[in-house]
């Protein structure tokens, strides 16, 4: 799983196209084009992120009923979001199911306005995960709004208006999932479970500074000086790792 | 900090010092045009080996009417073990903040856990973060960089179970381009990435460039 996620990770942007068109192709009775809105670039900085565990004993039919899909079956679908563009990139991997997709909307790989044990109606439609066959497929890219989902309730397409500031302001009442011949009402599904956005800030540049030298004024300085705590580090790397034990252990914080 | 203490002992003194001179010439006067140590692109620790976890699946068999069963989701973690690093630390709770960020210990000896992620014992990854130094020192995880792939360390739960890891990769990762697909992605696997900062201290904004994350994967 993890190499299969890091080649993704790197493929990404290049292989939005393929999988783009891939799902167009593969969908059923998609004559119109695949997409409405539009497929866009990978945006500088996001406002949100998602994961989904998707899993067949998840699944639900329009009712609500439990309609497990193939067991076995599984998939994540991640999800990073930039509200402000209204733009979501999206890489999908499901494995273990089989055949063609089907769906009423334009492609069978939904975001759903449905809260856990609810059904509810697809916001936003995705290119289906490609290649259709028994091993794994994905679908990685970047997706800007208006959306539209192909499926029309009293007229209107059940993405019209929507916009991930809807999806961010409660997260927990959307659902991902995949529908195929076989299980029209779902392979998989899961609940959207947001995780952070961006590096972590875990230091606050105190062993750095014990370390550096004398700092300059001018922000070249102050680089040459955490490059010199690069290099005075290398020698004093026995006595910092002791240091570092004692003072945690003695509970010292800044 | 703990990324170069890494790049020291493999690299060797004399190697780490001839490029850390280098940097000094090259960005003392451009004002950073030489690619700064740890924040050009990803780089895979020295001597890592190609993931092979070989994690017990939390995923319960198929029931034996082919119904599908849901994968267990274990319970919240309490505390984090790594022998080789002398940490037994007590684990605290850590959400998101405001900026969408992941938080971090407000207090620079705690270790904490993502309570959004995965749990020990279930699937997904159950992610700790601990900072590498405070303001005026070294931290709780200032010596993470010196995690290699194969060291193993336990995460115990609420109940008192026990869960073994074993480390598969650790890298550097820009802060910029932090991969939150592949730290915080859903997993059908039992896996914890532990975090912490490492590269160069940006004085300006006051954090570091880089964030050192180990990927492991369960063993028993």
């Amino acid at each position: 799983m993890s190499i299969q996620r890091t080649a993704r990770r790197r493929t990404g942007i290049i292989g939005l196209g393929g999988a783009a068109l891939a799902g167009g192709v593969l969908v059923f009775g998609a004559a119109a084009p695949a997409h409405a809105e539009t497929e866009v670039a990978e945006p500088s900085s996001f406002t949100s992120a998602f994961t989904v565990m998707a899993t067949p004993d998840q699944v639900l039919n329009a009712d609500g009923v439990a309609t497990p899909g193939p067991a076995g079956a599984s998939g994540t679908f991640d999800f990073r979001v930039n509200s402000d563009l209204d733009i979501i990139c999206y890489d999908i991997t499901v494995t273990g199911i089989s055949g063609d997709y089907m769906s009423p909307a334009k492609t069978a790989t939904h975001i759903h306005q449905a809260a856990a044990g609810k059904a509810g109606p697809p916001r936003i439609a995705f290119p289906n995960p490609a290649p259709v066959g028994d091993g794994p497929r994905t679908s990685s890219g970047c997706l800007q709004g208006p959306f539209t989902t192909g499926i029309v309730n009293n007229g209107v397409d059940t993405g019209d208006g929507f916009t991930l500031a809807q999806l961010e302001a409660d997260s927990a009442a959307f659902a991902a999932d995949t529908h195929t011949a076989a299980n029209p009402a779902g392979a998989v599904r899961g609940q959207l479970s947001q995780v952070p956005v961006g590096g972590v800030q875990t230091g606050g540049g105190g062993a750095a500074s014990a370390l550096a030298v004398p700092a300059t004024p001018d922000a070249a300085g102050a680089t040459a000086g955490a490059v010199a705590a690069a290099a005075i580090g290398v020698v004093g790397l026995g006595l910092a790792a002791g240091v570092a034990l004692k003072r945690r252990r003695d509970g010292i914080a800044g | 900090m703990s990324g170069i203490l890494r790049r020291a002992q493999r690299g060797g003194v004399v190697a780490a010092v001839v490029v850390a001179a280098a940097l000094l010439g090259g960005c003392a006067g451009s004002g950073g045009a030489g690619a700064p140590v740890g924040s050009s692109s990803p780089a895979v620790a020295e001597g890592v080996s190609p993931p092979a976890p070989t994690s017990p699946s939390p995923t319960p068999s198929p029931a034996p009417s082919g119904a599908p069963v849901p994968p267990a989701r274990g319970e919240v973690p309490a505390r984090l073990t790594v022998p080789a690093l002398g940490l037994d630390e007590e684990l605290i709770d850590l959400g998101i903040g405001t900026d969408g960020t992941m938080e971090v210990p407000q207090d620079f000896s705690r270790v904490g856990w993502f309570t959004g992620g995965g749990r020990a014992g279930g699937i997904g990854p159950t992610v700790l973060a601990g900072h590498v130094d405070s303001a005026v020192g070294p931290a709780v995880f200032f010596d993470l960089g010196l995690l290699q792939a194969g060291d193993r360390f336990s995460v115990t739960d609420v109940a008192g179970a026990v869960f073994d890891y074993e480390v598969y990769r650790a890298e550097d990762f820009p802060k910029d381009e932090f991969p939150t697909g592949e730290v915080f992605g859903a997993l059908l696997d039992d896996e914890v990435r532990l975090i912490t900062c490492t590269g160069l201290f940006d004085e300006s904004v006051g954090h570091y460039k880089d964030n050192r994350v180990v990927f492991a994967a369960r063993v028993a």
